[in-house]
């Protein structure tokens, strides 16, 4: 791994990053995940980002109101079920939203300050690769199927670097090596068919860090992978971040995922941020019961075989007319009549950790306040 | 009808490749040799031949002479040895309405006109076609793409005759612009109408595959992808979109050469213009057994070999066709 | 798209207010005690189980142009039946008074060349050539999804030859082996049927076989004969469904490729032949007098085009109903 540990210095020298080490260290050391506790600018910065798709049956709001942050070399998971939006906001912050969906106005993503929004086609082909890069779930249908891997990989290189293709595509092998693909040389002339699911993962990562983006965006990059590959490319995006100083939004159900690689955690559920805070303080104590929940439902070292996994009785609710309260009150142990009429404000815990729940309002029962993690499906079980 | 590519699967190099040809061969021998024979026994059981009408008026012994000179006195069994021996060694025997033609002298004087007014017809077709599809889904949701829509649906629901018929009735009254009939071998422009006519059903049904293969290709991950790479819209398209939206038009496109080349029966018909198709079907109408016999195994033979040609094409342009080599591993 | 526009706009608003949902300042407090969820009202927010049918019939409705082209249809459908015997005039025999008259208040479309009613005979035609598509089109679906299904449900040896016979007779000219068959059978519409089925029926049967397949390898199938569902409670539960969709679009897909081809036979003589009645032979006939009498041309033309027209139109229609991504 001396080769990224290099190429980290490269890009430490470059003129893109000025002394992006000094910063990304003492980021890290003073970085809360409260967006306005950083003290340096925030990489970047979402506020209040919805996102409709416009579909047969009717208006779907995939994403309603997110709202999170993350400091340059920072990593920040984002966690949620299936169909809570959160691959839609990964999409969004990539500025990859197509028709029929759509980000509506008053949703802001700031990068380095700049909104988004005001970006013409040439400042996201810049944006795109050399700002920002993501890696997709499925590598395989993320890959061309008609072109060979090493010309993939070596077309952000061309495109940002303006050097010419034989010498991107020699850099994409370099690339491919880096990345822990032997014969990088032959796998480069291959289809991504030819290669195995986890190659074809590394292959995306290559390609995405390959003109050292300072956001990388992974969406669920392990959900199609075999355990043992999964770790593999794990550790690989955590050397990416660290090594190279490159910020991380982890898109991912998996919790463990997250304890392994992110600093910061903002929890999902139909298409709400509703928890948010350092992963540390959240896994320690969640203060919305779906964080409790998602927490419980994850199945624990040691215990597993005397241990239950607790799964969350009910099913999310549906986008096209979400609930107008807290969309997780019809399957929250402690909800209240208040929980399903008002959308819940948001409390703060200190150091960033904030939660938007009704049991943290002055006016709730005590008693409720303090939930635990496991305490809220106590019945559960049987679902 | 065309999804006969997309189940066999074609090994990958080498050796495989050779078994693969040799194996498609014989395939392809096979299914001539069925084709032959079932055209043989089909004739061989139409009431009455063109003989029938042609030895009715004449003596017996006059009749029997002919119908021995054709060797059609024979059993039929005996005529199918003969028959399947002559094609096997290229001769088709001789018209038995229009003496002293054969298959070859035929084909040297039809088979140039239909395949100039095929080409013709595939380029001007094809071509316009998959500019129109192209052009409508990049713009899609404008009016160009509304109009290409709605002229091509409509224009596949006419008939190819119908259109013929349709030009031929303008052009007639502004004589002199374009011939509204027959053939000339040195002039073009009485090619003109006819490949008009008989392109606009490719212009629009290549127009919808363009399309519609294009609008396939939109929404997958590798353009999101390769937009994420920082490529331009242009790039997209050109480097992965229309790469992948090839694929179907590209393993269309020898069935269509392969119809036009085998001449457009209405075009020829309607056009009169003497290529192979007006002659096949003239023979056909005529009860020409030789003749048809002999024109049904060239054209099946032509079209068997372009499936293999599409077969060969599907590999080039989709490399996951070599899937089936397994060469996948870690 | 733009056919939910409004709709769009009204659950726009909707959400809009949702947002803005002002939370009061004073808010009872019996509100906060906490209730827990009730079972079973986690679902509410669920949009109500709809029928495949149901959903694919909602998805019909919402298109005009499929809506229009089934309006279209219908007419067709009646005026097949009862077109003949609105005018009341003899369309079969015989008229020397009104040969090739022009059309007028008496022969609305004209009169052919042996002055018989044209709008009568084209709804006789068109009835003729739509009876001989259907029936060719449920032959196709019937004897392919026999073949498919039958190789399916083998497989193995049975399977390899009936798939190499298959790839014979997909190597052979369909239009070709149409004229040799019709040449033999002679020129009714029983040979016409044979002739028009005799290859086409291949891309239904590999259709088919791979449907069956691919869905005999599915989870729910397997559940289905884990949990000892009987082999026919299978097929009909779970493999008529799934290939009812697929069949039901290439019946409305192929009918109007049949409609071409009876008139494009007939047109050439080799289909069917005067005195029967079809587009075709309509088309044919006028085609001797069409540069003096171009309306006997135009009305049968006309009409295969418009019926053709609304097959495309229903069947691009119902394709988007059945399955938006059928055709990935």
């Amino acid at each position: 791994m001396a080769d990224i540990a290099n190429a980290s210095e490269r890009a430490a020298a470059g003129h893109r990053q000025p002394a992006v080490d000094a910063t990304r260290a003492s980021a890290q050391q003073r970085w809360a995940a409260a967006p306005d506790r950083a003290s340096a600018q925030p990489l970047l910065e979402v506020e209040d980002l919805r996102v409709d798709f416009s579909t047969y049956a009717g208006v779907v709001h995939a994403v309603r109101g997110a709202s999170f942050s993350l400091a340059a070399g920072g990593s920040l998971a984002i966690v949620g079920e299936s169909g809570c939006g959160k691959s839609v906001t990964a999409k969004a912050v990539m500025g990859l939203v197509k028709e029929p969906g759509q980000i509506e106005a008053g949703s802001r993503i700031l990068f380095d300050g700049e909104d988004t929004s005001g970006f013409d086609a040439k400042r996201w082909q810049r944006y795109h690769g050399s700002d920002a890069a993501i890696v997709f779930q499925e590598a395989l249908s993320a890959l061309d199927p008609t072109m060979r891997v090493g010309k993939q990989i070596a077309e952000p290189i061309w495109v940002h670097e303006k050097v010419s293709k034989k010498e991107a595509l020699a850099r994409a092998i370099e690339l491919l090596r880096e990345v822990g693909i032997p014969e990088p040389e032959k796998r480069a002339r291959q289809f991504p068919h030819e290669l195995s699911g986890g190659m074809r993962q590394r292959a995306m990562i290559a390609s995405a860090i390959a003109c050292e983006p300072r956001l990388l965006v992974c969406d669920e990059p392990t959900t199609a992978l075999d355990v043992s590959i999964q770790d593999q490319i794990l550790e690989m995006i955590r050397r990416i971040r660290d090594e190279r100083g490159t910020a991380v939004i982890m898109i991912t159900h998996d919790m463990g995922v997250v304890a392994d690689i992110a600093q910061d955690i903002a929890v999902m559920y139909a298409g709400l941020v509703v928890e948010r805070g350092r992963t540390a303080d959240v896994f320690e104590r969640p203060r919305h019961p779906y964080t409790a929940a998602l927490l419980a439902a994850m199945p624990e070292m040691g215990s597993a075989s005397g241990g239950r996994l607790r799964s969350i009785p009910g099913a999310p609710p549906d986008l096209i007319n979400p609930p107008k309260g807290c969309p997780f009150a019809a399957r929250c142990a402690h909800a209240m009549p208040v929980c399903a009429a008002y959308r819940p404000a948001w409390t703060d815990f200190g150091d960033g950790h904030e939660a938007a729940c009704w049991l943290h309002d002055p006016r709730a029962p005590q008693e409720a306040a303090t939930i635990q993690e496991g305490e809220v499906h106590g019945d559960g079980d049987n679902a | 009808m065309r999804p006969v590519a997309r189940c066999r699967r074609l090994p990958g190099e080498g050796d495989v490749l050779i078994t693969y040809a040799i194996k498609r061969f014989i395939m392809m021998l096979a299914t001539l040799f069925v084709v032959a024979s079932m055209t043989f026994f089909l004739l061989a059981a139409v009431p009455g031949d063109a003989l029938t009408e042609r030895t009715a008026r004449l003596p017996e012994d006059v009749a029997a002479r002919i119908y021995e000179r054709y060797g059609l006195d024979k059993p039929v069994f005996e005529r199918y040895l003969i028959t399947m021996n002559g094609i096997l060694h290229g001769d088709f025997g001789e018209s038995i309405v229009h003496q002293g033609q054969t298959i070859p002298k035929v084909l040297a004087e039809k088979g140039p006109v239909s395949a100039q007014l095929g080409i013709q017809q595939v380029i001007v077709g094809v071509g316009v076609g998959l500019i129109l599809g192209v052009i409508a889904q990049l713009r899609h949701g404008t009016w160009i793409d509304y109009l290409t829509i709605t002229v091509s649906i409509l224009l596949v629901s006419v008939p190819t005759m119908v259109f013929a018929l349709l030009i031929q009735q303008v052009f007639a009254g502004n004589l002199g612009l374009f011939p509204v009939i027959g053939w000339d071998a040195g002039d073009l422009s009485y090619s003109v109408l006819p490949t008009l006519a008989g392109s606009f059903a490719y212009i629009a049904s290549y127009a919808r595959l363009a399309k519609a293969s294009l609008a396939d290709v939109t929404g997958q991950d590798y353009v999101l992808a390769a937009e994420a790479r920082g490529l331009s819209s242009r790039q997209v398209v050109v480097r992965h979109m229309l790469r992948n939206a090839a694929i179907p038009v590209v393993t269309q496109l020898p069935m269509t050469v392969a119809m036009c080349l085998t001449g457009s029966f209405f075009i020829e018909s309607i056009f009169s213009i003497p290529g192979v198709g007006q002659y096949y079907v003239q023979a056909v109408s005529d009860r020409d057994v030789t003749m048809v016999m002999g024109f049904t195994v060239i054209i099946a033979a032509l079209y068997i070999v372009t499936i293999f040609v599409t077969d060969i094409l599907y590999h080039i342009v989709d490399p996951r066709i070599r899937l089936a080599t397994g060469s996948a591993s870690e | 798209m733009r056919s939910f526009g409004k709709k769009a706009a009204a659950a726009a608003s909707r959400a809009a207010q949702a947002v803005v949902n002002p939370t009061p300042q004073v808010i009872p407090a019996e509100m906060f005690r906490v209730v827990g969820f009730e079972s079973g009202s986690s679902t509410e927010g669920l949009r109500p189980v709809v029928s495949y049918w149901s959903d694919a019939w909602r998805r019909f409705r919402k298109n005009p142009v499929a809506m229009a082209s089934l309006v279209v249809l219908g007419f067709f459908a009646v005026m097949v039946v009862i077109g003949p015997n609105i005018r009341g005039l003899d369309y079969m025999s015989k008229n020397t008074a009104y040969i090739n008259a022009e059309p007028d208040a008496q022969f609305w479309f004209g009169a052919d060349a042996l002055g018989r009613d044209l709008f009568s005979r084209i709804w006789v035609g068109a009835r003729v050539s739509l009876i001989v598509a259907i029936a060719c089109s449920a032959i196709q679906m019937i004897v392919g999804s026999l073949y498919g299904g039958v190789m399916a449900y083998f497989g193995g040896v049975v399977d390899e030859v009936m798939m190499r016979i298959i790839e014979v007779v997909n190597s052979i000219p369909g239009l070709l082996v149409m004229l040799l068959v019709m040449m033999v059978l002679g020129n009714s519409m029983w040979a016409l049927l044979v002739a028009m089925c005799i290859t086409s029926w291949v891309g239904t049967a590999r259709e088919m076989r791979g449907i069956i397949k691919q869905l005999r390898e599915t989870d729910y199938v397997a559940a289905a004969r884990c949990l000892g569902m009987r082999p026919l409670k299978i097929i009909v539960r779970h493999l008529i469904p799934n290939t009812l969709s697929i069949l039901l679009l290439d019946l409305f897909m192929s009918i109007p490729s049949y409609i071409f081809s009876e008139a494009s036979l007939s047109f050439l003589g080799l289909g069917l032949k005067t005195p029967a009645i079809s587009l075709g032979t309509l088309i044919s006939d006028a085609q001797a007098v069409m540069e003096l009498y171009p309306f006997e041309l135009f009305y049968p033309s006309l009409v295969l085009c418009l019926i053709v027209l609304a097959f495309n139109l229903f069947g691009d229609g119902l394709r988007d109903a059945l399955d938006p991504r059928m055709r990935r």
